[in-house]
């Protein structure tokens, strides 16, 4: 029984058990149910609610719009980091890799470059990089903490080495800034573009076999190898989606900035990971998923934002930021040991 | 009478030697006299008095004004927001400070929240508008004006607008970059008596860097007698794990380097940390740029480095104070944006206090408030 089905077949005996006791028993079992798969959605409203009440300029819709567009970039490198994870793999080169990439990008629009080139070459770098990252770690049999880790170095030397030491600004097409900067119906392009990447690994992940067999891989790679699952070329595609999405982020990143500089890139690292393992609390207990992910990143997003509206201290921020951390590692646990 | 000759040409030999010697002696003095008008000037305040403004500008009143920093944990970075606090609690201003967070995502979401806080004006310090030009094009369509400090892309620095038609600032207060580098490499000539063979550590990601490596290049080329390295550049994301032991290697390769002139303090925090633990204390003399308390304590304790390029972060506040009520009330800007900005080189001789940051003492709040009644 893999951790999917324990998690359904706790589910189908919480409801017998709630169907057989009175309706107070059942009011609770469903509280319990909804505290425990969708606290992480009742912090974010408890956390709206409270910001709302004490800032009056947090409800607005140009806070919003604001709060959403800053997150695009944050929302492709957890992105990027969740398919490795769930075939059971770590890819700790995308911040170095998304500060790759929009240097790539910065340097290639300073060469004279327009758009048709510039925004292929950086997608095409993230899959080659995930490429790596994968061949690396399937047939060389290194764990990917490590492999991931020294390819992220050695993207960081690429990056200095491209920028000269320099902040790029010069000649980036029009087309990645609009992408960056504009907006359509109220919202940044990125943010509508980020929705779409969400709803499109969403359907990948849970409505495809490609995506059924990534999880298979994740829950037991020996069984899934055994069902004639192809374990290895899976966690490949996984390492180059990843690295695809790393460099949608890029495009995301270069548009918003308007510029490269080297030491962008490694700090954007944590938030995604925190976002990720604070989504396994949300939507699918237990499973990397898209909309937990998503709801994490807006309730850090809130968090952050509302804090800055109240003119809280520089040193507030940390501490909240790493008490999300921490408290979705412990949820995560808590969850994954309850669904075994 | 053969004696005679000998006494005479041994007596004549001294007059000779003695006239060399006192000839060589009144060289020594003058040089060593001209040495020290050198240092003197150098750690004097420039200017040597008050060359604020001196118009009038009434303050608005209640204005909220958002002072988003580089990264709030470097000391360079919240001082001039403390200036500006300073002078808004005067004016009875609300002004709230933001993290930047050290990264153009964080700095772009900072701004972002000032606009949504309902600012009326936004202050970054040492921030590059190359790197926030989402925030930039936010603010324009809320129409909040966006200022600068610190970072040396306006009067009397050389002007940089940036490129491709992009979002700047308002202005830019910041202080003359380019002398105080020519008064540190004067301070450097004159404290090596002409003979200093410096090592040139320098950082091209920022424009107030760069604009002080040309002033100490310039500075430099007056001495003959001196060695300059090229330009060796690092990137910020080094500082922390590559600079101290680039520096021991250089030093190591180069023996006879006596001087580094460190670009800016958290870099020579580094590298004094560094050479220090390499055993290389008294190897070399460091000469440091901002006036971070940590690096004066370094000056005060002997630790390598011997100087720092202390500008007044207090001022810099009081002054884009200054120039967002001319704004705001539409009137021209006071030019050099700067503001004359003081600064100064501080060596043992002149720090300030322990754990105060150096000031210049001339009375510039009184008389800012003056002009903003």
């Amino acid at each position: 029984m893999n951790a999917r089905e324990s998690a359904r077949d706790g589910i189908a005996s919480d409801r017998k058990s709630a169907a057989a006791a009175g309706p107070s028993s059942v009011t609770r079992k469903a509280a319990t149910i909804v505290f425990k798969r969708y606290a992480t959605v009742l912090l974010l409203v408890v956390f709206v609610v409270v910001f709302a009440a004490t800032s009056p300029q947090f409800l607005t819709t140009a806070n919003w719009q604001n709060l959403l567009v800053v997150q695009a970039v944050v929302s492709c490198t957890a992105f990027a980091a969740i398919l490795p994870l769930v075939v059971g793999e770590f890819d700790l080169s995308l911040g170095n890799m998304i500060g790759f990439l929009t240097m790539l990008g910065a340097f290639l629009s300073g060469q004279g470059y327009e758009a048709p080139v510039v925004i292929p070459v950086m997608l095409l770098g993230g899959v080659l990089v995930g490429l790596l990252n994968g061949f690396l770690t399937v047939y060389f049999q290194i764990s990917s903490f490590i492999v991931t880790l020294g390819v992220g170095i050695v993207l960081s030397g690429f990056t200095m080495g491209l920028s000269g030491g320099q902040v790029l600004f010069d000649g980036i097409p029009q087309v990645i800034l609009s992408v960056g900067q504009e907006h359509v119906l109220g919202l940044g392009i990125t943010v509508w573009l980020t929705g779409i990447i969400a709803a499109l690994l969403l359907y990948m992940l849970e409505q495809t076999p490609f995506g059924r067999k990534l999880y298979a891989v994740g829950g037991s790679e020996r069984v899934a190898f055994l069902a004639g699952i192809r374990t290895g070329l899976l966690k490949i595609a996984a390492f180059a989606i990843a690295g695809l999405l790393t460099g949608v982020g890029a495009i995301f990143a270069l548009g918003q900035n308007g510029a490269a500089n080297a030491g962008f890139g490694p700090e954007l690292l944590l938030p995604a990971y925190a976002a990720v393992f604070l989504g396994v609390t949300t939507y699918r207990p237990g499973y990397y998923n898209i909309p937990g992910t998503l709801i994490a990143i807006l309730l850090m997003a809130v968090g952050f934002n509302g804090l800055n509206l109240l003119g809280a201290p520089f040193w507030v921020q940390p501490i909240f930021n790493g008490t999300v951390l921490v408290v979705a590692v412990i949820c995560a646990r808590a969850e994954s040991s309850r669904t075994k | 009478m053969k004696s005679s000759t000998c006494l005479k040409a041994i007596a004549g030999a001294a007059i000779v030697t003695g006239a060399l010697c006192t000839a060589q002696f009144a060289d020594v003095s003058t040089a060593a006299a001209a040495d020290d008008a050198v240092l003197q000037a150098a750690r004097s305040m420039t200017p040597p008095d008050y060359a604020g403004p001196t118009t009038p500008a009434k303050a608005p009143k209640d204005i909220k004004i958002a002072v988003v920093t580089c990264l709030s944990v470097l000391h360079g970075c919240v001082s001039p927001a403390d200036g500006i606090q300073h002078a808004g609690e005067k004016l009875g201003w609300t002004v709230k400070v933001y993290d930047g967070g050290g990264t153009p995502n964080k700095q772009n979401a900072a701004i972002l929240d000032a606009i949504s806080s309902g600012a009326n004006v936004i202050a970054t310090i040492a921030i590059d508008p190359n790197l926030i030009q989402l925030a930039l094009s936010e603010a324009k369509k809320a129409g909040i004006p966006v200022i600068a400090g610190s970072n040396g892309i306006d009067t009397p620095n050389p002007v940089k607008s940036p490129a491709n038609g992009g979002l700047g600032f308002a202005f830019d207060v910041s202080p003359d970059y380019g002398t105080l580098g020519v008064h540190a490499a004067q301070w450097m000539i004159a404290d090596s008596n002409d003979k200093a063979n410096i090592a040139l550590f320098s950082d091209k990601e920022f424009p107030s860097i760069m604009a002080q490596e040309v002033g100490i290049l310039q500075g430099l080329a007056d001495c003959k007698t001196c060695t300059v390295s090229k330009p060796i550049y690092f990137t910020a994301t080094q500082i922390a794990s590559q600079l101290g032991q680039m520096t021991v290697d250089y030093v190591r390769s180069h023996p006879d380097v006596d001087y580094i002139y460190g670009a800016f303090d958290p870099p020579v925090a580094a590298q004094v940390a560094a050479l220090m633990q390499a055993g290389m204390t008294n190897k070399v003399k460091i000469v440091g740029a901002l006036g971070n308390q940590q690096n004066l304590n370094f000056i005060r304790a002997g630790r390598l480095q011997v100087a720092d390029m202390a500008y007044d972060n207090e001022y810099m506040g009081w002054a884009m104070v200054d120039q967002t009520i001319r704004l705001l009330n539409k009137q021209p800007l006071i030019e050099p944006h700067g503001e004359n900005l003081p600064f100064v080189i501080l060596d043992k001789t002149n720090l300030p206090p322990a754990g105060a940051d150096w000031q210049a003492k001339t009375g510039y709040q009184e008389k800012f408030l003056a002009l903003w009644k």
